[in-house]
């Protein structure tokens, strides 16, 4: 048999000794990275909007927005308030969760008012009559350090009358 | 903080993926491939980055990630045990104009690639060759008979 070339060992580098879970070591870090794939595709880490829903007899308030997202991310919550009876001054109280490392971009309308409860953030959207509804948008960007889970509760109240909530929260993927 | 921890995180799934994807990848440099590359260097950009738009910014990230590569070079210089799972291992694939097809087919290689790979380095025939290796770079190399 002809001299090997130097720096290559026979059982090794030809007979592959030693190596044969090489393969399979490849195949599960690419099944790994698969995974991470079918888990985003789930939904895993963002940023599908899911709907949340609390109904009185007064009223029923909705909130559709992503629980999941990730950092840089544009993203919208839209809040919307059904009057099964009239406000008369419907208000909004959001979690200082909503607010925490996001920039607001926008809020479509502009609230008759804002304020500040307890830390909690007070949007009042005025009156709404009996059967109608009122829409509130807030365009949202993820600060990239904002990493981590928070409360995003939304509370809908008539004046200083607690008509609703719901409970949510926010987990920023890095 | 954040945007070296971010360029050690993107270095070491580059890294990660260097190495399972397989030399077959990584040997072709096809058009196709060239474009790869830089989308995926684009898309590994934003993730380190990302709004960071700032001159300390650059310095951060490109020095997090010549650091890593030269501590990745050094770890396989100076611990020899390490190398082949940071670098891998030659396999041989032709010994004496014998296709060892075992070995060629599980780097994924075919050997109407091989013949090509061989043509390119004036090697008209299998039958011609002694030594037929596939380096860690995803390189054959030849060794013809005498």
């Amino acid at each position: 048999m002809a001299e090997k070339p130097d720096g290559i060992v026979l059982k090794r580098h030809r007979d592959l000794d030693g190596r044969d879970n090489h393969p399979w070591i490849r195949r599960v870090l690419l099944g790994l990275i698969a995974a991470m794939l079918v888990l985003a595709l789930a939904n895993v880490f963002g940023q599908r909007p899911s709907t949340s829903r609390a109904a009185s007899p007064a009223a029923v308030l909705s909130v559709y927005s992503p629980s999941r997202v990730r950092g840089g991310l544009l993203y919208t919550a839209r809040f919307h308030v059904t009057a099964r009876n009239e406000l008369q001054k419907a208000t909004l109280v959001l979690d200082p969760g909503w607010f925490e490392g996001m920039q607001v971009n926008s809020i479509v309308p502009q609230p008759v008012q804002e304020g500040s409860r307890n830390g909690r953030v007070v949007y009042e959207l005025g009156h709404i009559a009996k059967g109608d509804s009122s829409i509130l948008w807030i365009q949202f960007q993820v600060n990239p350090t904002n990493v981590g889970r928070r409360s995003q509760n939304v509370e809908l109240d008539d004046g200083a009358q607690l008509i609703s909530t719901i409970h949510r929260s926010i987990t920023v993927y890095p | 903080m954040d945007i070296v921890v971010r360029a050690i995180v993107a270095f070491a799934f580059v890294f990660l993926l260097t190495r399972v994807v397989g030399r077959r990848e990584l040997s072709s440099l096809e058009p196709f491939d060239l474009i790869m590359i830089v989308v995926i260097g684009d898309l590994v950009q934003q993730g380190i980055t990302q709004s960071d738009m700032s001159g300390v910014g650059i310095v951060l990230a490109a020095g997090t990630i010549a650091l890593m590569t030269v501590l990745v070079a050094y770890v396989s210089f100076r611990f020899g045990r390490l190398r082949p799972i940071l670098e891998g291992e030659p396999i041989v694939i032709v010994q004496e104009g014998e296709v060892l097809s075992g070995n060629l087919r599980r780097e994924r290689l075919t050997v109407e690639e091989l013949t090509a790979q061989a043509r390119l380095q004036q090697i008209g025939s299998i039958d011609e060759i002694q030594w037929a290796v596939l380096e860690t770079s995803g390189t054959i190399s030849f060794v013809k008979k005498q």
